[in-house]
């Protein structure tokens, strides 16, 4: 059952010096970029007949998330140009730049919510959501981990982490409102359309061993945006063992399977009943 | 984050060369795809039927799983009422969704020219499941069989041999691994229902599938207007 975790951190976060100018941040760090990579992964699909769909996603336009964007542009291109011959090259490289753009946008989204006015009706949860965020990025840099090294094995290049960060544009409407809630559906979006993206660039990767990693990842991604969305969309709340600690615990694994060294939901939380 | 230093025109300007490159890379890129892919192991939907058969009986165990807590839970006199049901209705979704699962892959079963199996109509119980169980027995059940899905799911893509296959079962198996994350999360008291979890019960796991797959009255995330609706960024 519950570990014996008894702090409950929702106090306003006290770091005062990420409170930069919002545009200025967000210029900085980039607030969210994640979503935009759906045309991105898309076009890394080739011949998939996904393509479309996905490049039309409303998600994307209809909550200011960005579109394909000039930072998907310009990651794909840099995959397609990695070096290597392997048709799986591409897709991943495509992955790996979403998954570095996810890493940007959380990093934003941090500073964000660190500088969300003491009005805004989320900031008593203010550090909890953070710590959250922070391990949903950290599980994001394994994936981005694993993908580089597939790619590498691949005989391809993987994007280089600041290259992709450099592309990102964030959302007009998240600039025009930098609330807690916004930033909360912001990363319910992009990560949705990310577990989106992944499986549609399962439905044209060639390697099986390939579409396992990519798998393992996708599943880590719904619980991403299914825990953002519930919290958002007010259909969950934080229950009472949930702290700075615990935040750790929310989404257990990085992947939903064993990869490599890294553990997935075969390996823990335990079954209550084995 | 690293700050790159480029201004935001600096930045526009370097994607936009970056995109007029994108024409040529992925054209080449296209034209050498086939030719060059490693593909392992070869597609085989007749060999793919045997995996998306076990997939099948284990979405036939989740559902009769759901039955089976419902009976525990409606027995389960010492938790408030309130509690039960919305217990219940969050099953009884899950549920249905485990049922558009077994649909789905009954039909690629079919189109791959095999047999699908059939509904033994038996919940699979661990021995170690409490003869006098509680509400909170069964989302802890529900977790265990959950998470077990989501990793058989992810697995069984090492032996997939067909793109179509492959596609539909990480359509499935992330839906999975939502349902195992919510049951989880209450379980260990991570996470509580609101005031409006119980009006709005469909949206705790909104769709069946990420992907859209064809059938008749399914929700993918991929196309979800309501969705869209709802994570749209509110204005300043």
């Amino acid at each position: 059952m519950s570990n014996d975790k008894t702090e409950r951190d929702d106090e306003m976060d006290p770091r005062g010096e990420v409170r930069q100018e919002r545009r200025s941040l967000l210029g900085s760090t980039g607030a969210g970029a994640a979503a935009a990579v759906l045309g991105l992964l898309a076009v890394a699909c080739g011949d998939d007949d996904d393509v479309a769909t996905s490049m039309n996603n409303p998600s994307a336009s209809s909550s200011g998330q960005g579109g394909a964007g000039a930072g998907g542009a310009g990651g794909a291109g840099q995959g397609g140009a990695g070096g290597g011959t392997d048709a799986d090259i591409t897709p991943l490289n495509a992955l790996l730049n979403a998954e570095y753009l996810a890493v940007t946008a959380y990093t934003a989204g941090a500073g964000l919510i660190a500088a969300a006015t003491d009005t805004d009706p989320l900031k008593g949860l203010a550090d909890v959501i953070t710590a959250v965020a922070v391990d949903f990025q950290s599980q994001h840099k394994l994936h981005a981990e694993a993908l580089a090294e597939q790619i590498i094995a691949l005989g391809g290049t993987p994007l280089v982490e600041a290259d992709v960060a450099a592309t990102f544009e964030p959302p007009q409407a998240l600039l025009d409102a930098p609330t807690i809630s916004n930033v909360l559906k912001y990363a319910a979006g992009a990560e949705r359309n990310a577990a989106v993206a992944y499986n549609q660039v399962i439905g044209s990767l060639e390697a099986a061993q390939l579409r396992f990693l990519a798998s393992a990842i996708e599943g880590d991604e719904t619980q991403h945006f299914i825990v953002l969305a519930a919290l958002v969309l007010g259909l969950a709340g934080p229950g009472p063992e949930l702290n700075t600690t615990t935040a750790a615990d929310v989404v257990p694994q990085a992947f939903v399977a064993k990869v490599g060294d890294q553990p997935g939901l075969d390996s823990a939380p335990p079954d209550y009943f084995p | 984050m690293p700050n790159s230093g480029l201004s935001r025109r600096q930045m526009m300007a370097r994607a936009a060369a970056t995109a007029a490159g994108l024409g040529l890379a992925m054209s080449v890129t296209a034209a050498a795809r086939k030719a060059q892919a490693k593909v392992a192991p070869d597609p085989d939907p007749v060999k793919d039927n045997e995996t998306l058969n076990a997939l099948l009986n284990a979405e036939y165990d989740a559902v009769a799983t759901y039955t089976a807590g419902a009976g525990i839970i409606a027995a389960d006199v010492e938790t408030p009422q309130a509690v039960r049901d919305l217990v219940t209705d969050v099953a009884v979704h899950f549920q249905d969704q485990h049922k558009q699962h077994a649909a789905a892959l009954a039909q690629l079963i079919t189109d791959n020219g095999g047999t699908p199996t059939t509904d033994p109509e038996t919940a699979h119980i661990p021995a170690s499941f409490p003869a006098e169980a509680t509400t909170t027995d069964v989302i802890k059940l529900g977790a265990d069989k959950e998470k077990q899905a989501a990793f058989t799911y992810a697995n069984v893509m090492q032996t997939i041999s067909t793109q179509t296959a492959a596609k539909l079962v990480a359509a499935i198996g992330a839906v999975e691994t939502q349902h195992f994350v919510v049951l989880y999360l209450l379980a260990e008291g991570l996470i509580a229902p609101t005031e409006a979890t119980a009006a709005n019960v469909a949206l705790v796991v909104p769709a069946a599938f990420v992907l859209d797959v064809g059938g008749a009255g399914t929700q993918s995330l991929e196309t979800f207007p309501a969705l869209d609706a709802a994570l749209t960024l509110d204005p300043p």
